[in-house]
């Protein structure tokens, strides 16, 4: 082993840099200054993201009539581009400013611009005009002008930031809770009307309505010198009135109108200003966003005594509105209803609570409450949002335990098997919308486990000078190196982890890691391709902290031993000991290097790698019970396979030489066949075969067998046409479906039956034969009746 | 004392609704119809309906226009709205955009639908609300006594055609099919019985407007208008389809007249509408896809007494000379 690789492995092993045991430090070794301005080879193609086209910024659209409440930029004006211009050279022109317009937008919320949709799209379009000639400008503006006039959403952009996570959640909450409040409104606004027009018709029957004032009222005031008043009172009440409402009845439905006005949970704007008696009251409607779990816990409990009384109220209404409310019956329901009466479909009418905990550490009584809420299936929502999953407290400090304070509560919630969970970063929020959506309007609790990557220490070098995009870079880069894999699962999805559980978008989704090709340049400028695996190392490389965990090694000290992370840990056998892994790196000129990495960032990424081994088998993937399972049978499958063919051999060594006679000596496979050739034999034999399957469903019911002595109808043909009927209700009458059927043969003479069957349009009456031999007329009438036999 | 047998509201809920009820207690009046009419096979396979959906009474809505068939809210036992002629649809629209939660059945005839309600017509196809409309249609004004309706047949003698009918006959499936927004068109016989009861119920669950056309008999004034279609089931088409009807083994050895037409096909459902030697049968067309009006203009704000007041007075305020002081 060389000096070179002897110091290389030391550092492997130690994590002590050659660089720094002698003041002439190894020619191998660069010194950990150099490696500003790093980052790993993956980012190559990401130095400027504002010119390439991808999922931010996104659009929260305003208002909850449109089907999608986010979309992004790219989206939008793809849309545009296919409506504005064709495909071809023909559009060109059209295109080509209007991906200069987005590209504009996208570099104004990249640079942190605040603002709408239609803010940008105007500064855009004054920018874009700004720079032309005079000649492109009317082209230009008739062009913007126009796919403006395409696009009917708007709202905030927003980029992929510290603030992303956050936004979206709350956007996509309240697109949900706004659904909700225009079902409930909906819901108690038509219970309020109801109610009020049942006390408002109990009124108009009642002696005040009939008071003087109130008829005068009636009449108004143009004719109002016309009538005497007193005089229509005196008459009015001197007449008969309906029955006014029971008094237990009318108190019932003034308490619930006054608690269904009175409700706190949604505003009540949807009513007209004789309604709005919250708002009056001064009532203030309640808060569901927090900023921790503990707190949205608290609201919800101090809450509960009024959703009782709020949905004790809209059952008594919905009662009271078809007249169901049964005295006695219902008081002692509704009298015992209290919290521990609260079903989870009651709990549906409500908003759900939001709690938005950003910034970490949290305090131990608010991880409890998180587990605790998370457990206990109440309507409240979690968002818990990582910024930094690297943190330097753990590293460094004995074994490397980074990254547990995101992954891992995600992965508990899975254990508790009682809440929607979705852990994905901040990057694929735009691809995981429908699921975050899912999750807000399950019912019961949800955990959103999202990475910023806002707070990762990446070096100011890195990103000097460019646009790149620090959160979307980081947080994608923790997705792709399994540091923050993306997941959902939905406890109420099915029966099986099959069903309720999904890693969805993660590139690779099979494999350990993410593998990547990419061409460059060698030094003799030839095109060459680097194949590699984006793994956690390569991840950690881009955080400044942990630089002194990796040494770069210059290519003409490049050694034999050296492989790649991805290889290293890929290799389950053999002796590594003498193997150097490394990661590849490059510089702010585009040059890549290999970093060497110590035992520490090894022993981290093999951890990793078996947390996303987990993940896998819950998703479905190498999944080791069945993977063990799939052993065993195949091992007594082998050995059974192997029996059979020791017995062939001892059975063909024994028979021969073989005769044409033993070829048809009956052997094993020909007893499996027997049963089946036993059978042909005794269907060509003509012996009576049992009926193929599925024979006797085309069988149709028999026909009725009906005495032809007996007068009979076709009742399933009958249409009802009272013929019949009309003739000898005794002898004909209708039968539950109110068609006709001979309901006593002896109700009536012969002749009405014959008749009848005369009448019948449809000829489905059957007179059969007379039933009284002495009755008038009958040959002619047994004549005439046998024309329907 | 009474002892509660639920354990939560929402069962509680359920309880108050669950009635079942029985062919009887949708039955209301003796039909004042002829002997013979075809339009009681078509209130009693309504009344199975209502009773097989357990539809509320008082949520079910019969309207009607004028003519014989438009008695027919009479004989329901339900809320019925007996209104002018040819006015049915928008009676039925108003209230359907009032009160979208009630089952809304219209009764109309072929005087009332496609002569002077032609135009509503056309128009309750294109909002395509949410309610099922029966055209009886026999081919003559019965309750004036004996007048040549648009569906007459050329040649028909009547009061107001003694010389015979001389017009082509409107045909209402082509026109309904040919207004845009239909969304359900059916044809049926009022003489079988098993398939105007399954049109029924496909037209009650379509979410939209479902328009059945029934060719029903009258045995006043033409009782041989459908004879020869009665004599010979082959001359009736039976329209058969996975998303349409399926027909009986024993109604099938009578009509063995069949085709497959999948009710999604407008093209072929145009051509059998214009058959003229044979009587089609079943399900024409049916597209679930087109939004109700009543959905699509759903207002945002609840009718209350008081702003159906205030609007009213702002309207009344529009068209008031106020005095001088």
């Amino acid at each position: 082993m060389s000096t070179n690789t002897q110091d290389l492995v030391a550092f492997r092993l130690t994590g002590k840099r050659p660089a720094q045991d002698s003041d002439d430090a190894s020619a191998v070794v660069a010194n950990s200054a150099d490696s500003s301005g790093l980052c790993p080879v993956l980012f190559a193609g990401y130095s400027d993201l504002t010119s390439l086209r991808y999922d931010f910024p996104v659009i929260l659209i305003n208002g909850p009539h449109h089907s999608a409440p986010m979309r992004s930029l790219t989206s939008i004006m793809n849309d545009i581009i296919d409506s504005l211009a064709p495909k071809g050279s023909e559009g060109e022109f059209d295109r080509k400013q209007l991906l200069e317009l987005e590209r504009q937008i996208r570099s104004y919320a990249a640079s942190g611009d605040k603002g709408t949709l239609s803010k940008f799209w105007k500064k855009a379009q004054a920018d874009l005009i700004r720079g032309t000639t005079s000649s492109e400008r009317k082209a230009l503006k008739a062009c913007l002008d126009q796919a403006r006039t395409l696009v009917d959403v708007d709202g905030e952009v927003i980029d992929c930031n510290e603030y992303t996570c956050s936004k979206i959640t709350e956007h996509l909450w309240d697109f949900e809770v706004t659904a909700k409040a225009i079902r409930f409104r909906k819901r108690v606004g038509a219970l309020i009307l109801r109610l009020e027009r049942i006390l408002e018709a109990d009124f108009q029957i009642s002696g005040d309505a009939q008071d003087p004032a109130n008829l005068k009222g009636a009449v108004g005031d143009a004719l109002a010198s016309s009538f005497d008043f007193k005089a229509l009172s005196d008459l009015l009440k001197g007449s008969d009135t309906h029955d006014v409402l029971p008094v237990t009845r009318k108190e019932r439905i003034e308490n619930s109108l006054k608690a269904l006005k009175q409700q706190r949970f949604f505003a009540t704007s949807y009513l007209d200003t004789d309604e709005r008696a919250a708002d009056e009251a001064g009532l203030k409607v309640h808060k569901y966003i927090f900023n921790t779990c503990t707190k949205a816990h608290d609201a919800f409990l101090d809450r509960l005594p009024e959703m009782v009384e709020l949905i004790k109220a809209i059952a008594i209404a919905e009662l009271e509105i078809v007249n169901g409310y049964k005295d006695g019956f219902d008081d002692d329901f509704f009298l015992g209803f209290d919290q521990t009466s609260l079903m989870p479909e009651d709990l549906e009418l409500f908003p759900s609570y939001l709690a938005v905990c950003c910034g970490q550490p949290w305090s131990t009584t608010e991880k409890g409450r998180i587990i605790e809420t998370l457990s206990s299936g109440l309507p409240i929502k979690i968002m818990v949002q990582t910024d930094d999953i690297l943190p330097p407290s753990s590293f460094g400090a004995g074994p490397f335990s980074w990254g547990l304070s995101g992954a891992q509560l995600a992965g508990l919630a899975v254990g508790l098997g009682s809440a929607f969970v979705l852990q994905s970063t901040a990057s694929n929020l735009y691809q995981l919308r429908s699921e975050l959506q899912a999750g807000l309007a399950a019912p019961g609790s949800a955990l959103f486990s999202l990475f910023s990557g806002a707070g990762a220490q990446t070096s100011e070098k890195q990103l000097a000078g460019t646009n790149r995009n620090g959160s979307y870079i980081t947080a994608a880069a923790a997705m792709e190196a399994r540091a923050f894999p993306t997941f959902v699962f939905n406890h109420e999805a099915g029966s099986d982890l099959a069903a309720r559980f999904s890693l969805l978008n993660n590139p690779h989704s099979r494999s350990d890691w993410t593998s990547y090709s990419l061409d460059c340049e060698d030094d003799d400028l030839q095109r060459t391709t680097l194949d590699f695996a984006f793994t956690i190392a390569d991840f950690m490389a881009t955080d400044e902290r942990y630089r002194n965990h990796f040494v770069k090694v210059v290519k003409s000290d490049w050694v034999s031993d050296m492989v790649s992370v991805g290889e290293y840990l890929a290799t389950s056998s053999g002796d590594m000991s003498d193997k150097i892994p490394y990661v590849l790196m490059i510089n702010e000129a585009g040059e890549a290097s290999r970093y060497v990495v110590d035992d520490t960032v090894i022993r981290a990424t093999k951890r990793a790698r078996d947390i996303w081994h987990d993940l896998q088998e819950l998703g479905g993937i190498n999944n080791s019970h069945a993977r063990k399972r799939l052993e065993e049978e195949y091992e007594v499958w082998e050995a059974k396979k192997q029996d059979e063919l020791e017995s062939l051999r001892v059975e063909m060594a024994a028979a021969a030489p073989v005769s044409v006679q033993d070829v048809n000596a009956p052997s094993a496979m020909s007893e499996t066949l027997a049963p089946a050739v036993r059978q042909a034999t005794d269907a060509d034999a003509g012996t009576a075969m049992p009926p193929p399957q599925g024979a006797e469903l085309k069988e149709t019911a028999p026909e009725p067998q009906v005495q032809n002595d007996d007068p009979w109808i076709e009742t399933v043909r009958c249409t009802t046409c009272n013929e019949c009927t009309d003739l000898n209700n005794q002898i004909f009458a209708y039968d539950d479906n109110m068609q006709a059927y001979v309901a006593n043969p002896d109700g009536g003479p012969f002749r009405d039956i014959v008749v009848a069957a005369e009448n019948c349009q449809v000829a489905i009456i059957h007179p059969g034969k007379p039933r009284n031999s002495n009755e008038p007329g009958l040959p002619d009438l047994i004549k005439r009746a046998e024309l329907f036999m | 004392m009474m002892v509660t047998t639920y354990s939560s509201v929402t069962e509680r809920l359920l309880q108050s609704t669950e009635e079942h009820h029985k062919i009887d207690d949708f039955k209301r009046h003796i039909p004042r119809w002829c002997t013979g009419c075809g339009n009681g096979g078509i209130l009693t396979a309504m009344q199975k309906l209502c009773r097989d959906e357990n539809l509320p009474r008082e949520n079910t809505v019969f309207v009607s226009g004028i003519g014989c068939s438009s008695r027919f809210p009479h004989y329901m036992n339900a809320y019925g709205f007996h209104g002018l002629h040819g006015r049915a649809l928008p009676v039925a629209e108003g209230i359907k955009m009032a009160r979208p939660d009630l089952h809304v059945f219209v009764n109309t005839g072929d005087g009332d639908c496609c002569s002077i309600g032609a135009a509503h017509w056309i128009h309750a196809i294109r909002y395509n609300m949410d309610m099922t409309v029966i055209l009886h249609d026999n081919n003559i004004y019965g309750l004036t006594k004996n007048q040549a309706s648009p569906t007459s047949p050329i040649g028909l003698s009547t009061n107001t055609t003694p010389r015979g009918s001389i017009l082509e006959p409107l045909n209402p499936l082509l026109v309904t099919l040919g207004i845009q927004n239909a969304s359900f068109v059916a044809q049926t016989v009022d003489w079988i019985p098993e398939l105007m009861y399954d049109i029924l119920s496909k037209a009650y669950h379509h979410k939209g407007l479902s328009f059945i056309r029934v060719l029903q008999r009258c045995p006043e004034f033409v009782p041989d208008m459908f004879q020869a279609w009665m004599d010979e089931p082959v001359t009736t088409r039976l329209l058969t389809h996975e998303n349409g009807l399926s027909v009986s083994p024993a109604l099938s050895r009578t009509y063995t007249n069949q085709e497959v037409h999948d009710p999604s096909n407008m093209d072929r459902a145009r051509e059998i509408a214009s058959l003229k030697d044979q009587v089609p049968v079943g399900i024409l067309y049916r597209n679930d896809e087109i939004p109700c009006y009543e959905d699509v203009r759903e207002p945002d704000r609840l009718q209350t007494s008081g702003g159906v007041r205030d609007v009213l007075e702002a309207e009344f305020d529009n068209f008031t000379i106020w005095p001088e002081n």
